[in-house]
């Protein structure tokens, strides 16, 4: 009966043996983990499934089979087993996997060993981690910090790059700035030293500069003055002048001339200043700048040319000839009527040979009284009092007066004179007529006088828009290309016609000029060497309720 | 029936007259190995075989820690051979093959902390897996590097003279980390010795 017992309690711890032993097989065959159990010589007696998927080996391959040729490391599991039994703990090492499709992978290798009841090292447990991806990762991301690393060297050393070009563009900018600095203070010196008056005003109009002369020209301090406005500027009384003669837009002038005071004259130029500009507000000197057309305009430079001296001269050298003339002119006056009391036999008879050399005389003394009448005349446009009795006149009846008093010299010169006039009546222009019949006079005497024999003289008269017209041709001379631009000028005589006329002051001309422009009039003129020249005046009209 | 199969036939009843059982674990190593070696189909012929001989036999229901005649787990290495045209040398690799996927082995893994203690271990070795015979740790000598073991009272068929020479070459595998090991049968029960004495030396 106990047998049959024992018997049956051995049945049964079999069967539950088996049971455990199918369930541990089971669960072994499920991890998920490669896990395989080595003998303490380090041989391996069992792996799972995974174990098998992870290495390409099967059981049979492997088992019986030292653990080391798994591994790359081939003392790794050694070591790792020594490890594991003297500290008698769980231990993981990376090591590399050599499968048998000869992949290699990462793995971490856990060791655990196992005791038996005594305490007896039995064998180890080892699992292994596939950490190749992760691995992997890890080389990637070792990679890209590399790259990363390497890339920040780069940019890094590009910046020190930069920053040495930029070291080097700020020394060559030091250098530019030095040197503009100096050529600031060589401008700044020959603006202080400069003995014209400067005013430099910016694009607005404001003032932005003013020289050590020009506040001495108008009494006036820089200081009080700067960044101020032009019609700021206009309410200083040193000043207002100025500033009315420059004009709100302080262009267009040149060497014109403005008395600040009684001793004081000045020529005054304005200059557009264009071009590139760089403000620099912490300079006194805003403009660098040039003069270069068609750029923008950055401001107006005010040059003011001391010429009281000049002027006191001139006036001098005018009042003497003035003077001189006047002088001259009473005895003169007194040889013409003693010359034509001879002539006129007034005195008694006088031979013909006697008669010829009065006459000779006669025209010569009329020569010197055309020509101190032409001084007076000049001198008289440079004292500025030359017009004084302005009239409404007709310019028709002027032209014909001057044609008529020329009839016999034109006749005698076998010149044909022809007056073109217009078919209606003209207006009547506000002149001084002896001067205006002067002008004329002055013109039609040099188309005469510089007219071949058997010539053509056309006078031409026609209206236009509020003003009239006259044209003096002839068909003479001419004036020779390269003096064209001297002909309004004092005692100017053209070339050709000092070698065929020795008379003739050089003066008519000027004369004529100013008493064209002292009525508000233009004159200009076209003419070719040995074909002629057409001098042309036009005068401002003026109707009934004008004037 | 052939010729063969009526030798193997005589040899099957012949075998199964025989008395002595082994655990259903070594079964199912023969199992294991003709399930790497054939697939389920050697497996299925195997089965087959067994069954024309008359002693059916289901192979993947085999309890391991049961007794089965050991007559059974011989007559299955027979059968595989006469099927698979398989040489002794086959025969010897099934038997040391079959350690490395024995649950008995495993159970017994803890004798395995020594090459001494595993030899010291032996008789009950086997006894774990016979219930006949008797396995005699004959001499040591780790010096010298060899062992002997004897087996007494096993006489089945000279055919499993290899099969243990590979069984316990593998359990000698198993303790000693050596390529150069060596098994060699120097007596044999069937050769008119007394037992069968195997002697296992490395270098």
């Amino acid at each position: 009966m106990a047998e049959e017992k024992l018997s049956l309690e051995y049945q049964r711890i079999k069967e539950d043996l088996e049971i455990l032993e199918r369930y541990i097989e089971d669960f072994f065959e499920f991890l998920p983990l490669p896990v395989c159990m080595v003998n303490p010589a380090g041989i391996i007696i069992g792996i799972n499934r995974a174990f098998q998927d992870l290495t390409c080996y099967n059981e049979m391959e492997i088992v019986g089979k030292e653990m080391g040729f798994l591994f790359l490391e081939k003392k790794g599991i050694k070591n790792l087993e020594e490890e594991v039994q003297s500290r008698q703990t769980r231990i993981t090492k990376e090591m590399v996997l050599l499968t048998k499709d000869g992949e290699k992978i990462s793995v971490n290798v856990s060791g655990q060993f196992r005791k038996d009841e005594g305490g007896n090292l039995i064998g180890y447990f080892f699992a292994l981690f596939d950490i190749s991806a992760l691995k992997k990762f890890q080389q990637e991301l070792e990679k890209k910090v590399k790259e990363k690393t390497k890339d920040l060297e780069g940019k890094t050393k590009e910046l020190e790059d930069s920053g040495r070009s930029l070291l080097n563009i700020l020394e060559d900018m030091k250098e530019a700035l030095r040197q503009t600095e100096e050529e600031k203070n060589k401008t700044q010196a020959i603006i202080t030293n400069f003995t014209d008056g400067l005013f430099l005003f910016d694009r607005k109009s404001n003032l932005i500069l003013l020289n050590p002369q020009a506040e001495v020209f108008f009494g006036i301090k820089a200081g009080d003055l700067i960044n101020k406005s032009i019609s700021e500027l206009n309410a200083v009384p040193a000043l207002s002048s100025l500033v009315k003669f420059l004009g709100p837009e302080i262009t267009g002038i040149f060497r014109k001339e403005f008395q600040v005071k009684e001793n004081l004259v000045l020529e005054v130029s304005t200059i557009a200043i264009t071009g590139e500009v760089e403000e620099d507000k912490s300079s006194s000197s805003p403009f660098v700048a040039t003069r270069e057309r068609g750029e923008e305009k950055l401001g107006t430079l005010v040059i003011l040319h001391d010429v009281t001296r000049e002027k006191m001269v001139e006036r001098m050298k005018t009042e003497f000839v003035s003077l001189a003339a006047h002088q001259l002119r009473t005895p003169l006056s007194a040889i013409k009527w003693t010359l034509k009391m001879l002539l006129d036999g007034d005195l008694g008879g006088i031979t013909e040979e006697q008669k010829s050399f009065i006459e000779k005389t006669y025209s010569s003394n009329e020569r010197m009284i055309a020509l101190i009448n032409d001084l007076l005349s000049v001198a008289r446009i440079e004292e500025g009092r030359y017009l004084y009795k302005p009239v409404l006149s007709d310019i028709e009846l002027m032209i014909e007066f001057v044609i008529n008093s020329y009839k016999e010299e034109s006749k005698k010169r076998g010149i044909k004179v022809e007056f073109e006039k217009p078919e209606k009546k003209l207006p009547l222009v506000l002149v001084d007529a002896e001067k205006m019949r002067l002008a004329i006079q002055n013109l039609f005497d040099n188309a005469i006088r510089y007219s071949r024999p058997g010539g053509k003289v056309t006078v031409s008269l026609k209206g236009a828009k509020k003003e009239v017209e006259v044209s003096i041709k002839d068909i003479g001379v001419g004036i020779p290309e390269n003096q064209k631009e001297r002909v309004f000028t004092k005692f100017f005589r053209a070339a050709n016609v000092m070698r065929i006329d020795t008379e003739g002051s050089g003066l008519g001309l000027f004369i004529t000029k100013n008493i064209i422009e002292a009525h508000g009039g233009k004159i200009w003129f076209e003419s070719e060497e040995n074909k002629g020249s057409t001098f042309h005046f036009s005068l401002p009209t003026q109707t009934a309720g004008e004037g | 029936m052939n010729q063969k199969n009526i030798s193997l036939k005589e040899e099957a009843d012949r075998l199964m007259r025989l008395k002595g059982n082994s655990r259903g674990e070594i079964l199912r190593t023969h199992a294991i190995y003709i399930l790497y070696r054939k697939g389920e189909e050697g497996l299925r012929e195997v089965e087959k075989k067994m069954e024309e001989l008359g002693y059916p036999l289901r192979l993947k229901g085999i309890h391991p820690l049961s007794w089965y005649p050991e007559a059974l787990s011989v007559l299955v290495i027979l059968c595989a051979r006469e099927i698979f045209k398989w040489k002794d040398s086959d025969i010897f690799d099934m038997g040391n093959s079959a350690p490395k996927y024995s649950f008995i082995v495993k159970l017994l893994m803890r004798y395995f902390v020594s090459l001494r203690r595993c030899f010291e271990e032996a008789p009950n070795y086997w006894r774990e897996h016979f219930d006949f015979g008797e396995m005699e740790a004959s001499e040591i000598s780790e010096k010298e590097k060899y062992l002997v073991v004897r087996v007494k009272g096993y006489k089945f068929h000279p055919l499993i003279c290899n099969f243990h020479l590979g069984y316990f070459l593998r359990i000698a595998q198993f303790i000693i980390k050596n390529e150069k090991i060596a098994i060699e049968e120097t007596k044999c029960i069937h050769k008119g010795a007394p037992y069968h004495e195997y002697v296992i030396s490395w270098k």
